[in-house]
């Protein structure tokens, strides 16, 4: 009787081994994808990592469902994106309250492209995150993942559960949204 | 210098080029240790899924064990059908005096039967009177308290039915009317 109890303790025990296993191979790979997801979104280091921290933890909760690795990052990314969001609309309202605009910004760090002139550098990445940030949620959405880690069409499709050809269509829109933004703006500042 | 490059529009291949770098970010180091404690607060999920299972195992043997209980239980409370003394006597019962020291038979009340029962018995046709079936289920209840004690007294005299004595039957042969009447 003792023996059978134990093995199946020891069944039970091996599961949750395999479950935690599997959750510590999943947060290794993509745990820089969920923090630029968020980053995306927030601009900010630390309430990008709170996001993504939040999502891993809700991805723990319902990791039985989630153990198909593709599975898993299309759901996370979903997930970071819905949350950042709501993280972005939550400081919105707070920083509408404390009536101080310039925060995120003073919080922007990234990696540009070495220039002569960091502040031309700093003007236009608020440009272009202006621009992105202008694009609709689902254009926005697909050209983030395109920039993240180099994904291809079909990895973005992967990650949205759309086909390749919708990806591939939204991102050519959105490229071109782009593009013309930035060529206003660049055209505002000369006039100025 | 180059802020005269930027003002050039941009094909799609630098886009891009610039979008990744706005997105090469880094989370800080400490980043997924930091994750891997939150999820450590986190209840383990294999075990709500065994919670689950074991919750779902539990409804269906509650379940089963219904449907199993119930058709026996509807058996045993139709059993109590309405037993008719026979009206056949044999021998003669006598009812000894209960023993001393212990207490006088009381019949019990009349069952009063439920609701289920009155609705079946309703549609049965009284054979036997009520205060007959009353003094019959004192009996059985006297018998069950073992208060009273049936003895089977052969010996003594049942009545007994004489012999009928029926006279022989005699047949007459008719008057026959032979003037002028019919012949």
């Amino acid at each position: 009787m003792h023996e059978r109890a134990d093995r199946l303790a020891g069944n039970f025990v091996t599961v949750d081994e395999d479950l935690a296993r599997e959750f510590e191979a999943r947060l290794v790979e993509s745990s820089t994808l969920a923090f630029r997801v968020a980053f995306s979104v927030l601009r900010q280091r630390e309430d990008a990592e709170d996001v993504a921290q939040e999502a891993f933890a809700k991805a723990y909760r319902s990791f039985r469902q989630l153990r198909e690795r593709d599975r898993f990052r299309a759901w996370l990314v979903r997930m970071t994106w819905r949350m950042a969001l709501d993280r972005q609309r939550a400081n919105r309202r707070r920083l509408a309250r404390e009536a101080v605009d310039d925060v995120v910004e003073a919080g922007l760090q990234t990696r540009l492209e070495k220039t002569a002139d960091p502040a031309i550098a700093q003007e236009r990445a608020d440009q272009l995150w202006r621009a992105i940030d202008a694009l609709p949620e689902k254009l926005r959405l697909v050209i983030v993942l395109a920039g993240i880690q180099g994904h291809d069409i079909h990895e973005v499709a992967l990650l949205l559960d759309v086909p390749d050809g919708t990806v591939k269509s939204r991102l050519f829109i959105a490229r071109k949204q782009l593009r013309e933004r930035l060529s206003w703006m660049a055209n505002d500042i000369a006039s100025r | 210098m180059d802020g005269q490059r930027h003002r050039e529009p941009v094909n799609d291949a630098a886009l891009e080029r610039e979008i990744e770098s706005l997105l090469a970010s880094e989370p800080s180091p400490e980043f997924v240790a930091r994750v891997r404690a939150r999820v450590s607060d986190e209840p383990v999920a294999v075990r709500w899924w065994l919670q689950w299972k074991a919750g779902l195992a539990a409804a269906a043997i509650a379940a089963i064990a219904l449907v199993v209980v119930w058709p026996s239980r509807d058996r045993q409370e139709q059993s109590p059908t309405l037993v008719r003394p026979s009206i056949e006597r044999q021998a003669p019962v006598v009812v000894s005096p209960p023993v001393v020291g212990q207490a006088n038979v009381t019949p019990r009340p009349y069952p009063v039967p439920r609701e289920t029962e009155t609705a079946r018995t309703a549609a049965l046709v009284p054979v036997v009177a009520e205060e007959d079936a009353r003094a019959f289920d004192a009996l059985l209840a006297a018998l069950d308290d073992r208060s009273v004690r049936l003895v089977f007294n052969h010996e003594s005299s049942a009545p007994v039915v004489s012999a009928l004595a029926i006279p022989p039957i005699i047949i007459e042969p008719l008057p026959i009317a032979l003037e002028g009447g019919v012949e």
